[in-house]
This record gives C-alpha cells, sequence and structure tokens, in this order.
C-alpha cells in the first residue's frame, strides 16, 4: 500500500513534516510523524484502533489542534503557521468534515445545516434551495427532507445529509471520522458507494477501524505505522 | 444565519430559557415600574403647586411650612396677624396674596379655609388652573368648594350641606353643626391635595368660631360674591341662633388653633357681621416678578417687628424631596438586586446547557465557525433572551398602568402622565443589556475555550 514519494509539490493536497504533538500537561507525545504526503485526489483510508491517534491527526489537519512541533501544510498553504482565525476561515472553504455521529445540529433543519455551512464558509452563493435539493437528490434522499428537522431523521439519512453539508462548499479535502459505525452492512456499502462517487474529485482521507472499508480506497494506512513511519507518501 | 441559529438554539431549550425570561421579566419590569412611579410620584410631588412664589407663614422650619400650608400634614404651631397679611398685600413687589387657614376637618379631610382668590390664583403641574367639574367657587359666607377625592368618596354634588368638625381626627367630639356649609362646587381631579381638602371660605369658618351674640342674622352674599373676593371686605354674618351654643368653651377648644384666636367682628350693625381673621395659618403669596422673590423673601425673615418665615416653595419640595432619596434608593436597590438575581439564573442557564452543546459545538466549528463565532453566538442567545424579557417587562408594566391608572388615581393619588418609553425606561433597557452582555462573557468564554481546545472530534 504504501508508495514512494512521487507528485510533484504542486500536486501535494496534504503534507507532514516532523510532525510531533503533545496533549497540554503531557510530556508523551501521542502522535509523531516523520514525513507524511498524501497527494491531491487520493482516496486514504486510515485504520487504527481507539487511542492510536486517529482523532488527534484529524483536528491537526482541520486545524483544532496546532502540532507541539513540525509543519503541516495543506494545499500548499502553510496551514500550522495560520492564525486562528484563517485556519478556521481555510478549514470552512477547503476542508468537509464528516463525523461518526452528531454530524448535525439536531434543532436547525436540514436545509439550514447545508446553509449553515455555506454561510460559515463566506459562500452563501453556493447555497441555493435548488443546489442543496440536487445534492440531496445526488445523495438518494428526497426534496421534502430539507425543511425536516435533522432530529427527525434516520441515522443513515443523518450520514448522508453531513455529506451533503460537507460538500456544498465544493471541498477540496474530505476528511471522514468513522462515519459508518452506526450503520449496518447493507446501509455501509450504500453510504460507502454515496461517498466515494460524490467526493471523487476532491481528496478524501477516510479513518476507521473497520478494514473492511479499505477496499473502496487506493491507499491504506495503519495508524500505528504511520506514527512509527519516516517518509510514508501516497 | 448566526441570529437563526441562535433563535433555534433557544426554541430547542424552551422550558429552562421560558423559566429564565420569566425571571427576567419580573426583575426588569419592577425595575421599570419603580423608576416609572418614582418619577411619576416626584413629578406630582412637584406639580402639587405652581405659581406661588413665597409661602409665608409663622416662624417654623420650613419643611413644616410647607408641609402644612401645601400638603395639609401636620399643625401650624402659630399663626400670622392679620395686619401682616394685609401688609404684604400692599407690598409693592406682591401682585396677589391667598389666605389659608388649617385646622378643622370633615369626615377625615382636612378643611381650608381661604377666598375666592385661591381658585383664581393657584396653579399646579405647569400652571394649570383649578377648574370646575361641577358648580362654582364660593357664593356665599357658608360656601364650600370639596376636592374631587373628597367628592368621589363621599358622593357630593353643589348643594350639599355639609358640617364641619373641629380638630383633624376622622371622628370628632366637636362638631360645628350650627354652621352647616352648603357646596357650591366640586373640583377637577388635580392629582395633588386640593383633591383631599374641602375648602370654606375664611368669613365661614371665622363666623363658626366666633363669639359674636348668637341674635344676629346671615344674609346671603349676591351669587357672584365679589366680597368673597376679599377676605378683608365685610361680609354678611351667620346666623348664631342656638341658645346652647356656649361660646366660651367652644373657644377654650380652639385656643390651640392659629386659625381662629382672637376673633374680633369688624362693621358691626344690627344685623351684618364681618368676620376679619386675627390671624391665619399661612399665606400663598404671588408676586409681580419672579425675581423679586428672593428680595422679599429677605425682606419678611429679616423682619424685627413681625415674626415671619417666608419659604421658596420650588426650594423647599427639592428639600423634602431630597428627604426621600433613601427611601428611593432602597427600593432601586432591590429591584436592581432582583435584576442580579435574574442574571446569574441566566448565566447558570447556559453554563448548566454547556456540556450538552458540546458535540453542537464541535459541529459549528466543522462547518468553519471558529471560536470568536461561537463567542458571539452564546452571547446572542443571552442578549436575545434579555431584550425579549425587556420588551414583554414594558409591555406588561404598561398594560398594567393603564388597568389600575385609575385606583392608583383616587387610592393613592398618583395620577399616571407622559408615556413609559421615557429616557429612565430606556436606560434601564441598556442597562440590562449591557449587563447580560457582560455577563453572558462567562458561559461565552467557556463555549470559546471548548470550541479552541476539544477540536472536532473526540481524542481516540
Amino acid at each position: 500500500m504504501q508508495q514512494p514519494v512521487s507528485d510533484s509539490m504542486s500536486s501535494v493536497a496534504i503534507q507532514l513534516d516532523n510532525i510531533v504533538f503533545s496533549y497540554p500537561g503531557t510530556s508523551q507525545p501521542v502522535l509523531a510523524i516523520d514525513h507524511w504526503h498524501v497527494a491531491k485526489g487520493a482516496h486514504v483510508f486510515v485504520e487504527g484502533a481507539s487511542g492510536s491517534g486517529k482523532s488527534t491527526l484529524l483536528n491537526l489537519i482541520t486545524g483544532t489542534l496546532t502540532p507541539t512541533s513540525g509543519s503541516l501544510s495543506l494545499l500548499n498553504t502553510p496551514f500550522s503557521e495560520l492564525s486562528a482565525r484563517k485556519k478556521d476561515k481555510f478549514r470552512a472553504q477547503h476542508i468537509g468534515v464528516v463525523f461518526q455521529q452528531f454530524n448535525l445540529i439536531h434543532y436547525l433543519s436540514v436545509a439550514q445545516n447545508i446553509e449553515a455551512a455555506a454561510y460559515f464558509a463566506g459562500r452563501k452563493q453556493h447555497y441555493t434551495i435548488n443546489n442543496a435539493a440536487a445534492m440531496l437528490d445526488k445523495l438518494q434522499l428526497p426534496d421534502s427532507l430539507l425543511h425536516q428537522k435533522a432530529s427527525t431523521l434516520s441515522v443513515g439519512q443523518q450520514q448522508r445529509i453531513a455529506i451533503a453539508r460537507a460538500l456544498i462548499n465544493h471541498p477540496q479535502i474530505v476528511i471522514v471520522d468513522e462515519p459508518t459505525s452506526a450503520l449496518d452492512a447493507n446501509a455501509r456499502d450504500k453510504f460507502m458507494q454515496l461517498l466515494l462517487s460524490t467526493a471523487k474529485d476532491a481528496t478524501l482521507l477516510f479513518v476507521s477501524h473497520d478494514t473492511s472499508l479499505s477496499h473502496h480506497f487506493s491507499h491504506h494506512f495503519k495508524m500505528e505505522n504511520l506514527n512509527s513511519a519516516r517518509s510514508i507518501s501516497c | 444565519m448566526l441570529s437563526r441559529i441562535a433563535l433555534a438554539s433557544l426554541r430547542e431549550r424552551r422550558v429552562s430559557v421560558v423559566l429564565t425570561l420569566v425571571s427576567i421579566v419580573i426583575s426588569v419590569s419592577l425595575l421599570i415600574a419603580v423608576e416609572f412611579v418614582r418619577g411619576q410620584v416626584k413629578q406630582s410631588f412637584t406639580r402639587t403647586v405652581s405659581g406661588v412664589d413665597l409661602i409665608v407663614g409663622a416662624p417654623t422650619g420650613q419643611l413644616n411650612l410647607l408641609l402644612y400650608s401645601v400638603f395639609r400634614m401636620g399643625n401650624a404651631t402659630n399663626g400670622i396677624a392679620w395686619e401682616e397679611v394685609e401688609k404684604l398685600e400692599q407690598n409693592k413687589l406682591v401682585k396677589w396674596v391667598i389666605p389659608l387657614s388649617l385646622g378643622d376637618a370633615h369626615k377625615g379631610y382636612r378643611v381650608l379655609g381661604t377666598d375666592n382668590r385661591y381658585f383664581q390664583h393657584y396653579k399646579y403641574g405647569d400652571g394649570e388652573p383649578l377648574q370646575f367639574s361641577a358648580g362654582n367657587a364660593f357664593t356665599h359666607p357658608y360656601s364650600a368648594v370639596v376636592g374631587s377625592a373628597v367628592a368621589a368618596s363621599l358622593n357630593y354634588t353643589p348643594g350639599d350641606k355639609i358640617v364641619l368638625s373641629h380638630g383633624l381626627g376622622n371622628v370628632s367630639f366637636r362638631q360645628h353643626s350650627q354652621h352647616p356649609f352648603s357646596i357650591s362646587g366640586v373640583l377637577a381631579p388635580t392629582g395633588t391635595p386640593v383633591d383631599k381638602a374641602v375648602h370654606v371660605t375664611l368669613h365661614g369658618i371665622e363666623a363658626m368660631h366666633s363669639s359674636a351674640p348668637p341674635r344676629r342674622t346671615l344674609r346671603r352674599i349676591s351669587s357672584n360674591a365679589d366680597s368673597l373676593n376679599q377676605a378683608s371686605a365685610p361680609a354678611s354674618t351667620p346666623t348664631h341662633d342656638n341658645p346652647d351654643d356656649d361660646n366660651t368653651s367652644h373657644r377654650a377648644v380652639h385656643r390651640d388653633d392659629a386659625h381662629h384666636d382672637n376673633k374680633k367682628t369688624s362693621g358691626p350693625d344690627s344685623n351684618q357681621h364681618s368676620y376679619t381673621p386675627d390671624k391665619v395659618t399661612a399665606v400663598f403669596v404671588g408676586l409681580t416678578s419672579r425675581a423679586a422673590a428672593l428680595q422679599l423673601q429677605y425682606q419678611l425673615n429679616q423682619k424685627d417687628n413681625a415674626a415671619l418665615l417666608a419659604i421658596l416653595p420650588g426650594v423647599a419640595l427639592s428639600q423634602l424631596w431630597s428627604l426621600m432619596s433613601n427611601l428611593e434608593r432602597l427600593l432601586l436597590a432591590v429591584s436592581a438586586l432582583i435584576l442580579v438575581a435574574s442574571l446569574i439564573g441566566l448565566i447558570t442557564m447556559m453554563l448548566a446547557s454547556m456540556r450538552e452543546r458540546r458535540h453542537e459545538i464541535a459541529v459549528l466549528r466543522t462547518m468553519g465557525a471558529g471560536p470568536v463565532t461561537i463567542l458571539w453566538l452564546i452571547q446572542a442567545e443571552a442578549l436575545f433572551i434579555s431584550a425579549l424579557a425587556c420588551v414583554i417587562a414594558i409591555g406588561s408594566d404598561a398594560l398594567l398602568f393603564i388597568m389600575f391608572s385609575e385606583t392608583l388615581s383616587t387610592q393613592f393619588g398618583l395620577f399616571i402622565s407622559g408615556s413609559l418609553l421615557n429616557t429612565q425606561t430606556w436606560s434601564i433597557v441598556a442597562l440590562v443589556m449591557a449587563a447580560t452582555w457582560l455577563c453572558s462573557f462567562i458561559p461565552a468564554l467557556v463555549a470559546y475555550r471548548q470550541a479552541l481546545h476539544s477540536g472536532l472530534t473526540q481524542r481516540t
């Protein structure tokens, strides 16, 4: 699965160099990655058990955590050097995130959940009710769901709406964190197909402990290897 | 979008939000009501007398003179000689005088002996003259004009006969039943102590207490009552035809009263007597120029041969009001404490919701909301609750004041005028919003830190 660095720098979506992260008050680093590059458009599966540092890696990439040392570049932008406000803006504009659960703000309608993503990204023009309806159609959901409260949806529907919300701003990087753990096998396969088809042009970083999903991806990493490996890229 | 998220979030926690809202509504409405009533009481207080440049009485404290002459509270310790009133009237700086004689009551209401100049010159509020809702001013020596509250309470109309009693209590054993007064007019409401006064002629009050022989007869005077317009002018005398009228004992009862010591009957003939008082309780003085007030006040207060005290009503009213400022401050402090308690309730409610909102904040962060946006969102929710509470509080206060304005005027003599939406109310609203904004920093900073440090996903 591991491949040598072959892409030019301009085609790199995610680049980690000498990254070390320790939570405040602890001396033991939870994450130490010397070099890791993900090419633009790559669909990457990262496998790891609980406590292996998966979520820490995702939080570093989304900018909600700052590395203790090392540098992180996203889409050729020195992301780790940006101010907190710029990181928020960058994340809103270039990164889509789908969680394991609690994906949606349950008291908002589906339409408002999707619209909020466009609003915070400063791309309100990306959101129209027609765009949202088209997105739902792509995800095989009826338009009627748009005005329904998120709390009234099934888990499967919530996950698909989460994809719609993550993709409304056409992000170049999509990060997905254990999205299928609450789904049965049938729903899980359907979800994966929809995710991969709608995010086919984006760089997809998929984190899960379920190794049976790895066949959907072009690249497969184990967190344990990432943490100890040197100069791993895909 | 942010406001829609805030509103939807509040709707989601509607039970705790409504409870918090109710507590803030109660405190804000109390604060606004206390401030408004305070303003109205002050206005009502300062509008009690207007256009009177000086109040002259026997030497006493200036507040005491103000209290008994204007508010009809307490008693005069002494009176001023009628000669002094006449001298005052002849002073070139003086435009008019209104003699006042206090000391009797009618069914608990104070009786004020005066003449028709009272209805002509006495002003209240912003120089508003006294108006008659029925009848007119004194027409004969035994005329009485009752205030609106007296008429309403005792159901009096012009033509009714009333009997005065000696002293100021509700119950008196000394009734002047042999000298009934006839009501000639009822005054329109003023929101001042005038409403609760029974006005009678100086002539009548003097005749009532006179030791003149009982054979005298009363001759009714003309309806225009010219002679009543000047207290010193000759007027008809009452009939004291009751052989049991023990003038000696009657005078003994009244000995302490400033208004009828040493009466004299002037210009007597076989049928008519004019009762010129020896003393009156106080005199309202109108001057030709307001600028002369200080000059005349100085002259009167420095007079060696006649003991007089002249006060400026405005100054004395301010002094009296300042005495009440402690109570005023206490009321405001209680209301402010209630508001503080409500705001603490608001913060507690918001802090309690922070734990359950961790995931919501994480999702908002996912979508690109920065910690500052999260901080503003929490503050917007708190400000929305307070703003809504202020609107409801103002609305409910306005409704209550409309509903109970009549009760306030009849029961407490408080006339509600002006809008609730005044500078004070807006100041309170601004204060509440500013306090909310400051207080909301506590839960907002918790949310901010949560947003800053918890990350988008839980640690694995």
